[in-house]
């Protein structure tokens, strides 16, 4: 397989093999689009995401390159947030900041396996936690009313799992 | 504090995609948390879940139902009738499940408006009705409803318990159904009412349940079977249907359509099962 280069928004240049840069449909679709051929020392601009982030999602999908291609029924399967393997949960061992990062980036790239596990991986975080406790996590601000909060409260009270 | 980005510099579907991972009792939590995520949570919940009815009388806001599932467990308590009819007509639900309902003649005057308000309800998809009581009222009662054509043309999901002579007389307002599962039909008048049921949707009906259905009527079957865009039929308890089984084989023998499970005295290529319980799936 031949090897393609990936430019960073902050301008580095990554040499990696064409199998693992098409775990990307976003680079795929570039690729396809300018009908770039084997050998062609051409570089494909990702001015949405930085280096780090990229080495790292280079990482996930070097070690996920021989994964089955996700397919429509994956999405219609019930969600679950406790089927992330040992080594992507290592993997996002990461500061809040970089998780997003990788959120965004995969989102970008169009890497279904990278952002389901990331967002399952934020669902976790929330996952058995009180609205403040929440709030602290994310960092976000309650702008509720004592009222409002009531009243959404109240509406969700009779709400069951089916 | 965090470097990076922050949760608002996350996309509206991402945030979507993170929610629909969590169970309800999370998704409670984050619609507590702000109003964006309340409002990003509102449609995951109502998706999944089931308002129960029978905890009505304690309900405070009509007009803001979040569940589009709407289940009555009438719990022999009536009264919760009004109270359903009440959220009925001021909710945008898209399924209807009625437990229970206790046919007591005072209740009569209320399944008549509720039926009325079902067929006025274009984004009700499903009904499941359970009765477990009848009064001869009832049929009195039913006579004299003025439905047409279009009357529940929207239901493509129709579950009956106990249909009887409660409900026989709604079914030729469904028209476009695609599952249908009769649960509990004892007389010979429900299988006619049934079969009409099924050639009124024999364009559209694409699976068919029958489960604890006795003094089994042949011509249910083979109404059935000369159904063309039929993708499952299931007969479980049903007692004398173990007669046609050979030729429910021998048309639906090489297809996954057909699954059937104690239906008695069942006998076929020279191998006896009789009483106690047969359970086949053909694949």
């Amino acid at each position: 397989m031949p090897n393609i280069k990936l430019q960073s928004s902050d301008g580095e240049i990554f040499d990696t093999s064409l199998d693992i840069a098409l775990c990307s449909l976003t680079i795929k679709t570039m690729i396809d689009d300018c009908g770039i051929d084997e050998g062609e020392d051409t570089v494909v601009p990702l001015p949405n995401v930085n280096s780090t982030i990229l080495r790292k999602v280079l990482t996930w999908a070097q070690y996920h390159k021989d994964d089955p291609q996700p397919t429509e029924d994956d999405d219609s399967k019930e969600k679950r947030t406790d089927d992330i393997s040992s080594w992507d949960a290592d993997f996002l061992k990461v500061d809040q900041g970089t998780l997003f990062e990788l959120i965004l980036a995969a989102n970008y790239l169009d890497i279904k396996g990278l952002l389901d596990v990331t967002c399952k991986t934020v669902a976790n975080m929330i996952k058995g936690k009180t609205p403040e406790e929440i709030r602290k996590t994310f960092n976000i601000k309650n702008d509720f009313t004592p009222a409002e909060e009531e009243q959404v409260r109240k509406e969700n009270e009779w709400c069951e799992e089916k | 504090m965090e470097s990076g980005p922050k949760w608002n510099s996350l996309p509206t579907e991402i945030c979507e995609k993170i929610f629909e991972s969590l169970d309800v009792a999370s998704l409670k939590n984050v619609s507590l948390v702000c109003s964006q995520w309340s409002y990003g949570s509102e449609i995951l919940i109502s998706k999944r879940t089931v308002l129960e009815c029978h905890k009505v009388d304690e309900f405070v806001d009509f007009t803001r139902i979040r569940s589009r599932n709407l289940l009555m467990d009438c719990d022999g308590n009536h009264m919760n009738l009004k109270q359903f009819i009440k959220i009925l007509r001021s909710s945008n639900v898209s399924s209807v499940i009625i437990q229970n309902y206790p046919f007591y003649e005072d209740g009569i005057r209320q399944v008549h408006i509720l039926m009325n308000i079902l067929r006025k309800k274009l984004h009700v998809k499903q009904i499941h009705w359970t009765a477990t009581k009848r009064s001869p009222e009832v049929i009195k009662v039913l006579k004299n409803i003025d439905f047409n054509q279009d009357s529940f043309s929207m239901v493509q999901n129709l579950a009956l318990s106990h249909p009887g002579d409660v409900f026989n007389p709604y079914l030729q307002f469904f028209t476009n159904i695609k599952a249908l599962k009769i649960q509990h039909s004892k007389a010979q008048k429900d299988y006619e009412a049934i079969i009409h049921l099924i050639k009124l949707n024999q364009k559209t009906l694409e699976s068919i349940e029958l489960e604890n259905c006795v003094s089994f009527s042949f011509k249910v079957i083979i109404s059935i079977m000369n159904l063309e865009g039929l993708r499952k039929f299931s007969l479980k308890h049903c007692s004398g249907a173990y007669i046609i089984v050979s030729k429910l084989l021998d048309k639906y023998g090489n297809s996954n359509i057909l699954e059937y499970f104690d239906i008695e005295n069942y006998q076929y290529e020279g191998i006896n099962h009789y009483g106690s319980v047969h359970h086949h799936i053909i694949k």
